[in-house]
């Protein structure tokens, strides 16, 4: 019922303008056609005139031509109104965010705490007497504002203010409302202020809107992000409970978002041997970002499992090579993985302590890889051994000889 | 027989009439719709976020310049004003008879360097490979070669480039600073592979710029670019939203477009002996997606309005580029040709390319045959005029309402032509363009057709 009534409340309009529409055509048809039949269904309207004279089609083409005209008439209104309205509504918004701004700074600023208290009841008066969802809106987002801009006294005034605010079921049906925007507006909403009671409903959202082509690229992202904020998700665990698969943008967005202070709280290991790789990518690159090298070996058997799409455990593998094992796995998968990494390990190897077997490896790698590796192998080279790369300046092999350059011009 | 004759004319004139005004009314539709879906979603955007993303791919924006020198320096400045993380700009000097490689030298403080790159794509040989002293322009590399036209110069650009991603750019055309930031993204938030991304052109005719920024959008002045601006609105707020959305995009613009530069090496690079190698390029890249990778894969289209480009302001440049056009596009269904109608291309074989075939590049002649037609009935005394002028008026107010909603949709999107003044002309020239432009544009259409063939 509590659905069914929201979206009454968001959809009237459309549902009403949409019914009004197809009464208009299928009712301007139905007057100029004297007979209309379903299979076995026959329609006659009685309004129409019979005019023998003009075929049919060409009462079809005349139609069109109408639909066309009051289209076109229609849309050039819209384009009007369209304008109007927008202007409008950008009157009407300074209008209130004036309103609000005198109302909350006044709060923000009384002197005694009998005066504070005079103007957060004058706030909670002129909450509950906002009709209009646009203004309650603007209202709640400028809280949010000073909320997240601000620190120390004011800043507890607003948190002090909110808590007494009558919001629940404002929120609540913003959260639920069948809009995006709405939708984002109550996480933001939910995120900023800390409100509890919200993380069930959030999961099942994220569950719901992953059915959701439309929603799912901003939502999901909003409503991961808002439950990282909460003490109880902060360690990531309930991605892999719930296996929630995530994009890349997601991946991304996580990460930011992610609070400092939680660093050491995330379930790494839970999230490395996810069996969902966007989970596993993500461990991996919060593991390498927070320098756990901990979680080498998790991330090393990762590679042995999957080596060619794991790019990001090589590149985390990679940055916590520390003994010759580990170089010489990384210069075994060498070749089956991504220039991206391949590049990475080049670079890395000079960190290798048998300087031989790097050197020989970086040589071979000079000699039979495309240009981006030759590269990056000369340059590690130059930090190893400069005599190889004058050796390999004067090589027969005119591709050799222009790498070799191209690193010596950019780096000396 | 003749009055049979003429009836069977007359229905197929009318059933592909039909037949065009239902692919663009549905085009309207899935325009409207898709516009709707890309605002609602990317409204509450902070594109600057994707600035502190751990993950965002490189890319090389690449520019030819063939005899640039008036405005070269002035449309570098425009490009490394992108907001981006890892990106360089490779600006091809592809043999420009003028000073433009010199005026750059001089303006950048440019040195030669030892650059080596990997030729895999076929390209006239690379002359020298110029970056600046100074750090403050580490981003921009200069590749002089000599002149082999715009494929040859970007087939040059991809060999030099060294990033994942390729922006292939007209370099007169002036690209948002948050340009790369909102090409970049359906790269990131798509499961399915995204091989490229186009984004709307409009027009900078007439605009004033400041510093390689479009400060305000004016209508054009000049009299050609008045009707080409009706033209972009219908091509890029319509067609190509809604091919977007079917995931049946055949073309992306030459003056803007992101590629994922791995897949079109594979797939060989900008075809040089090809006029339209914007268009070829995207048919063969979905094209090696369906015979080689076989995976699901998008080429996507974004409509903010990010790049701004001059366009001719000439009748004998307007006919020349239209020409060029319509070569490239018939150069393009002939060269893929085994893909029209061919389930194993999916949707492109079974609608885009019947679609291009049929409404893009008949068009032009079934109007030009109708004329010929009516002026041949009218001589035999033949002609109905009262179903004549009601053919003639339908055709007209189908015409007027598809140009009237591509502004509508324009004012809801993005409203770049926001004064009254604007749209009052942009109404008026939506008359004046069903008698003056259409009729043109037909014929530079049959003469790019006659040069084609003949």
């Amino acid at each position: 019922m509590q659905a069914i009534s929201i979206y009454i409340r968001f959809l009237f309009q459309r549902l009403f303008v949409s019914i009004g529409l197809i009464v208009i055509v299928v009712g301007g048809y139905v007057c100029k056609v004297n007979h209309i039949s379903f299979g076995l269904l026959n329609f006659i309207c009685y309004i129409s005139h019979e005019d023998e004279k003009n075929e049919f089609w060409l009462y079809q083409v005349e139609y069109l031509i109408f639909v066309f005209i009051v289209t076109t008439i229609a849309t050039i209104i819209l384009i009007y109104f369209y304008k109007n309205h927008k202007n409008k509504r950008r009157k009407i918004r300074k209008k209130y965010i004036d309103l609000f701004v005198k109302s909350i700074f006044s709060y923000l600023y009384a002197e005694t705490t009998l005066e504070q208290m005079k103007k957060m009841k004058f706030l909670y008066k002129l909450w509950k007497r906002l009709r209009n969802e646009y203004a309650k809106r603007l209202y709640l987002n400028l809280l949010r504002q000073i909320y997240l801009e601000t620190e120390g006294e004011i800043h507890d005034r607003i948190d002090q203010f909110i808590n007494g605010l009558e919001y629940n079921s404002f929120i609540r049906a913003y959260f639920l409302s069948p809009f995006l925007r709405n939708n984002l507006f109550s996480l933001k909403f939910i995120r900023d202020f800390k409100i509890q009671g919200y993380e069930k409903d959030i999961i099942n959202l994220i569950h719901r809107v992953n059915l959701i082509p439309a929603k799912v690229k901003l939502i999901k992202p909003a409503a991961l992000a808002t439950l990282i904020q909460i003490e109880k998700f902060n360690d990531l665990l309930f991605l892999v409970e719930n296996q929630i698969d995530i994009s890349t943008w997601e991946t991304n967005f996580l990460i930011i978002s992610l609070p400092i202070s939680c660093k050491d709280k995330i379930h790494y290991k839970a999230l490395i041997s996810s069996n969902l790789t966007s989970l596993s990518t993500l461990g991996i690159i919060l593991a390498n970002l927070n320098g756990k090298n901990e979680f080498k070996n998790d991330i090393k058997s990762k590679i042995i499992y999957d080596r060619y799409n794991n790019e990001e455990a090589i590149l985390a593998f990679a940055s916590f090579a520390d003994d010759l094992n580990d170089f010489e796995f990384l210069i075994s998968i060498f070749k089956v993985t991504t220039e991206i990494a391949q590049i990475r390990i080049l670079k890395l190897l000079i960190k290798c302590s048998n300087v031989v077997l790097t050197t020989q490896f970086l040589e071979r790698v000079v000699k039979n890889d495309s240009y981006p590796l030759k590269i990056a192998a000369i340059q590690s080279l130059l930090q190893l051994d400069m005599f190889i790369i004058l050796k390999l300046k004067k090589s027969d092999n005119i591709v050799v000889r222009q790498a070799c350059n191209h690193v010596l011009d950019f780096n000396m | 027989m003749f009055v049979e004759f003429i009836c069977l004319v007359n229905s197929f004139f009318i059933i592909y009439a039909c037949a065009l005004f239902a692919v663009y009314i549905s085009i309207t539709i899935l325009s409207f719709f898709e516009m709707k879906k890309y605002i609602n979603r990317n409204r509450y955007i902070d594109y600057r976020v994707l600035m502190s993303f751990y993950k965002l791919p490189s890319v090389s924006i690449i520019a030819p310049a063939y005899n640039e020198s008036k405005t070269i320096v002035e449309n570098i400045y425009c490009l490394l004003n992108t907001h981006y993380q890892n990106f360089e700009i490779i600006i091809v000097n592809d043999g420009s008879k003028d000073n433009t490689l010199e005026i750059v030298i001089d303006h950048f403080k440019l040195i030669k360097v030892q650059q080596a790159c990997d030729m895999v794509l076929d390209c006239k040989p690379i002359k020298a490979i110029y970056k600046s002293k100074n750090s403050a322009y580490n981003h921009l590399v200069i590749v002089d070669k000599e002149n082999g036209g715009k494929a040859d110069a970007l087939n040059a650009g991809i060999n030099v480039s060294q990033k994942e991603l390729f922006l292939a750019i007209d370099v007169d055309c002036i690209i948002e600073p948050d340009a790369l930031l909102r090409m970049v993204k359906p790269f990131l938030d798509n499961k399915e592979v995204v091989v490229a991304t186009g984004g709307v052109v409009r027009i900078a005719n007439s605009c004033e710029i400041k510093n390689g920024e479009i400060v305000n959008v004016y209508y054009p002045s000049n009299f050609w670019a008045k009707f080409q601006i009706l033209e972009y609105f219908r091509a890029f707020t319509m067609g190509r939203m809604a091919w977007s959305k079917l995931n049946g995009l055949l073309i992306i613009s030459g003056a803007f477009g992101l590629f994922d530069k791995k897949r079109v090496i594979k797939a060989g690079g900008y075809d040089k002996s090809s006029v339209g190698e914007d268009l070829e390029l995207v048919v063969r890249l979905r094209r090696y997606m369906h015979e080689i990778e076989k995976i699901k894969y998008k080429v996507e289209f974004i409509p903010d309005p990010l790049c701004w480009t001059e366009v001719p302001e000439t009748y004998k440049a307007l006919s020349r580029q239209r020409n060029r056009w319509t070569r490239g596009g018939v150069d393009t269904v002939l060269k893929h040709k085994r893909m029209f109608l061919n389930p194993k291309y999916g949707l492109i074989g079974m609608i885009s390319f019947p679609y291009w075939f049929l409404f893009e590049w008949l068009a032009p002649i079934i109007q030009f045959v109708g004329i010929v037609y009516f002026v041949l009935i009218t001589i035999l005394g033949k002609l109905d005029v009262t179903v004549f002028v009601l053919l003639t008026v339908f055709v007209l107010s189908f015409s007027v309402m598809y140009s009237v909603f591509s502004i509508f949709l324009e004012t809801y999107s993005y409203d770049k032509y926001h004064n009254a003044k604007n749209k009052m002309q942009a109404f008026i020239f939506i008359f004046i363009e069903m008698i003056i432009y259409q009729p043109l544009n037909m014929y530079f259409s049959l003469s790019g057709n006659y040069d084609y063939f003949f």
